[in-house]
């Protein structure tokens, strides 16, 4: 087909099976406008039910949309779409990664690739624009990730972007990442690739994307959106009082302020005051190492890093000679958030400094050396959840009672209960290579608590922070923006990974500016409830759950970084801290010329994620979601204990808990707002043709999974 | 008239000077300016631009241009001016508790503008405690031992207690 705006007009097909490689056209997807929504499509159409994640029949498909590779603030961003290893159910899920993957791959010329079958030895892709080659990999398989890819780099060339997997993903653990860039992982989907014998995707692009708008209307908006954009998470505020600053958040990622440097870098760089009205200085409101590593990590710094097109920067890049020096690996690490904050959770029983140790040095160095190791063997933490597994299997007798007795005397238990980062070293290894019984720490909760029979005190268990029994964890739940936050994990079949509401919630600005907003967006200042002081489910909480479900989809879609994304606030008092929430539909109209309001965005994402709806309802045989698939752990609904160690009764100030009659309540409202059946809220045949997707309907009712 | 527009211009370019600088002008420092008999307080009283305010301190008035710096950021400077530490963190914590509303750590007077150190932090906060008019201000501590300041006219202790907890451990676990 010809070329598109924004679109390059092709989907990249492989069958690894029979080495056939051949083009689809993207535009007969249009409909669910590019990455997640897109891949969702294909799934239906081409992946059925039952299918394991590990066979030849699942497909894996990574997606770039139409705004990635145009230059749009922090549109950089990879969507990963396949079966879920590490569900219960196998059902679809997406994993995302940034770095610089998918706009090469535009600049390739491909809008998306889709990988099928399994290849009857390691290979690894060679995309060079239009010319595609599956080359021989057996000379990478059972490599590191790092040397994997500079392997790769030395055949194909330094300026082509890899996406490859670690022996974990080799050996097919249910969570293990897929990488690209020196720190960009995409959790969930490693074993996928694994399983297809498929160590790394290499693409090379000379081209470029095509935009509809003249290039000074594309100035002028990307101005406009510079005005706007906060720090990491469109945090709003500064952390720090600064002259300029009438709020500021002790929580905030605009860490920015005088005598706070890139310590080492050369010469250092001082981060500074950052007037908002200085798109200069973007790059350094946010200081990630301070943030993720602490105060003592400032002089270890070299910059800050990311993912293409993005001002932001939130990937720390430091230098810590310690880590050659006592565990032989590169100094330079580089990471962000959970990559630095996974391994203290593996170390539980704490890091504490050693003599002649600065303040937070061995918490540094943990974090550093965790992360090094994770992204080596291609480990998935399964958003944090890893760690606190350990803890619960060490500190429950699990290990004892499930490893053979030979293999728990092998493991440096000394190391853990001595805070020694060595640990990890062993820890790793063992994980990624299946080693023993241990591995199976890396099957992913459901799987894990039915291996090893952990019971019921186990989901139960508020500390171990599970949020659904389909085995994932809280992220961004009923501690961000109440229900709100709450009702968007259930719907979930993995942990959350929404931001649209949990940034909004934690800009930094006062509640009642908050409520002004949300008013506005939502119908009612009441879609939002201060932390910790949260009154009853009502109509506009729904309305503010939908459009966080909807928005990060549309941002998966589009490809936009939903850890930015959207913009409903800014840092600006004119403003009245108003961001822009048209902005996703402004950039998508004058780069693609298909001229879209906000509302037939949001409705294409509606439609997306009513596809992914259906997809699960699928996936799990039935169409009863409220009961099979929604539903929290009991730890959520259950009323916590104060300091003085008495309840703290539901809605009231100083909780976060939920009942279960509000969050009943609560996903009524949310199906009635998508248009479900409000009893089971699965997707009516009514709904699915408004939204143009009869197929599906046909496809759910032949299964009976249509609701009466 | 002409000459009390010029003398009141030439007022209002001393404060917006000390503002660009990061500081406030006390009214002391505008007595100087102007011929003996006046008042500076008075002749900006009777007229001074948009962007000048004021706000009195024990002992005189200080004043900003919000051209360069917020009502925020002036209300620690003049805390500062005042040398109270005990009125600064409670008048500090009572904004926050009130604004936002949030519980405010101890580490915040550690940083610019305030610079405090530990130990003056410390005493001011257990001077507080004998303070009938500090008696709204008390403290919390999240479970890695961080402390915390509120103001019990705005937040409750349950609230504060799970707020505290929040801000500086749950938040830090979900990143
Ligand atoms: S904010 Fe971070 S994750 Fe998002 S695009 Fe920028 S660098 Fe990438």
């Amino acid at each position: 087909m010809s070329a598109n705006y924004g679109y390059t007009g092709k989907i990249l097909r492989v069958n690894l099976t029979t080495g056939k490689t051949w083009t689809d056209d993207t535009m007969k997807y249009k409909d669910f406008i590019g990455g997640e929504g897109m891949s969702m499509k294909i799934m239906w159409d081409e992946v059925p039910a039952g299918t394991h994640p590990f066979a030849p029949e699942n497909k894996i498909v990574f997606g770039a949309g139409p705004l990635c590779g145009t230059g749009v603030p922090c549109s950089g961003r990879t969507n990963i779409t396949s079966l879920l290893p590490s569900n219960p159910y196998h059902a679809v899920s997406s994993s995302h990664m940034g770095g610089y993957f998918s706009v090469e791959l535009k600049y390739a010329g491909w809008d998306m690739i889709v990988v099928e079958g399994r290849s009857p030895k390691p290979v690894w892709l060679r995309i060079e624009d239009d010319k595609v080659k599956i080359e021989d990999g057996r000379w990478v398989w059972g490599k590191g990730m790092f040397d994997a890819m500079a392997m790769i780099s030395s055949q194909v060339g330094k300026e082509a972007q890899i996406a490859a997997i670690g022996p974990a993903g080799e050996n097919q653990l249910n969570l293990a990442v897929i990488r690209t860039g020196a720190s960009h992982s995409a959790g969930g989907h490693g074993g996928v690739m694994g399983s297809k014998n498929l160590k790394a995707i290499a693409v090379k692009g000379t081209g470029s994307v095509k935009i509809a708008a003249k290039p000074e209307e594309m100035m002028a908006i990307d101005k406009y959106m510079m005005s706007i954009i906060g720090a990491n998470n469109q945090h709003v505020v500064p952390r720090f009082p600064q002259p300029w600053a009438e709020y500021t958040n002790s929580g905030s990622r605009w860490t920015a302020k005088k005598g706070l440097f890139w310590g080492a870098a050369n010469p250092p760089v001082e981060t500074g005051e950052c007037y908002p009205e200085d798109m200069q200085s973007v790059g350094l409101r946010t200081h990630k190492a301070f943030q993720d590593l602490g105060a003592v990590a400032e002089k270890y710094t070299v910059r800050m890093g990311g993912c293409a097109h993005c001002p932001i920067r939130c990937h720390s890049q430091v230098r810590i000679p310690q880590l050659e020096e006592k565990y032989g690996i590169d100094p330079n690490v580089a990471n962000t958030c959970m990559g630095y904050s996974s391994p203290t959770g593996i170390m539980f029983k704490g890091t504490p400094d050693l003599p002649g140790q600065e303040k937070g040095e061995q918490s540094m160095i943990t974090k550093t050396l965790g992360s090094h190791l994770a992204d080596d063997y291609g480990v998935w933490c399964n958003y944090g959840q890893i760690g606190r597994d350990v803890a619960w299997a060490y500190d429950h007798g699990v290990f004892k009672r499930v490893l053979p007795a030979e293999e728990y005397a092998s493991i440096p238990w000394d190391l853990l209960e001595k805070g020694d980062p060595a640990f990890l070293v062993d820890f790793y290894d063992r994980v990624a290579n299946k080693r023993g019984e241990i591995w199976h720490i890396a099957d992913g909760s459901y799987w894990l608590a039915k291996r090893w029979n952990l019971g019921e005190e186990y989901w139960a268990y508020d500390k171990n922070k599970l949020w659904s029994k389909l085995g994932f964890p809280v992220h961004h739940a009923n501690e961000s923006q109440s229900q709100v936050g709450a009702l968007i994990s259930c719907f979930s079949n993995r942990d959350a990974q929404n931001h649209s509401h949990s940034n909004f919630g934690a800009a930094g600005i006062p509640i009642d500016l908050l409520k002004d907003i949300a008013a506005e967006e939502w119908g009612s200042r009441d879609a939002i409830d201060a932390p910790k002081n949260y009154s009853p489910m009502n109509a506009s909480k729904a309305k503010f759950v939908k459009w966080s479900l909807t928005r990060t989809l549309l941002h998966n879609s589009l490809t936009l970084c939903n850890w930015m994304w959207p913009m409903a606030t800014s840092p600006l008092k004119e403003r009245k801290y108003r961001g822009d929430t048209g902005l996703e539909a402004k950039f998508y109209s004058l780069v693609t010329g298909i001229q879209k309001s906000k509302e037939d965005l949001d409705l294409d994402a509606e439609r997306s994620f009513t596809l992914f709806r259906a997809l699960t309802v699928r996936a799990m045989g039935t169409a009863d979601m409220r009961k099979d698939h929604d539903q929290t752990t009991s730890w959520v609904v259950t009323a916590e204990k104060g300091k003085d160690g008495k309840a703290i009764p539901q809605f009231t100030p100083g909780t976060d808990r939920m009942t279960q009659d509000d969050m009943e309540l609560g996903r009524t409202l949310v199906y009635k707002e998508f248009g479900w059946d409000e009893k089971t809220g699965a997707p009516t045949r009514a709904r699915l043709e408004a939204l143009g997707m009869a197929d599906v309907a046909d496809g759910l009712a032949a299964k009976g999974l249509l609701p009466a | 008239m002409a000459e009390e527009t010029g003398l009141a211009m030439a007022l209002m370019d001393k404060i917006r000077a000390d503002s660009a600088e990061i500081r406030l002008t006390p009214s002391s420092e505008l007595q100087v300016l102007v011929p003996e008999g006046a008042d500076a307080e008075s002749v900006l009283e009777s007229g001074s631009g948009p962007d000048i305010k004021t706000m009195r301190g024990s002992a005189e008035r200080y004043y900003f241009s919000d051209l360069s710096m917020t009502e925020s950021y002036a209300k620690h400077l003049y805390r500062l001016a005042e040398r109270d530490p005990v009125r600064l963190i409670a008048d500090t914590t009572r904004d926050e508790s009130k604004t936002y509303p949030r519980p405010t750590p101890v580490e915040t007077f550690l940083e610019q503008p305030f610079s405090m150190a530990r130990s003056e932090i410390d005493a001011a906060i257990a001077a507080m405690a004998s303070i009938p008019e500090y008696a709204d201000i008390r403290t919390t501590s999240a479970s890695n031992g961080a402390l915390y300041l509120y103001s019990a006219t705005y937040l409750g202790d349950a609230h504060a207690a799970g707020l505290a907890e929040w801000i500086e451990v749950g938040q830090k676990e979900n990143p």
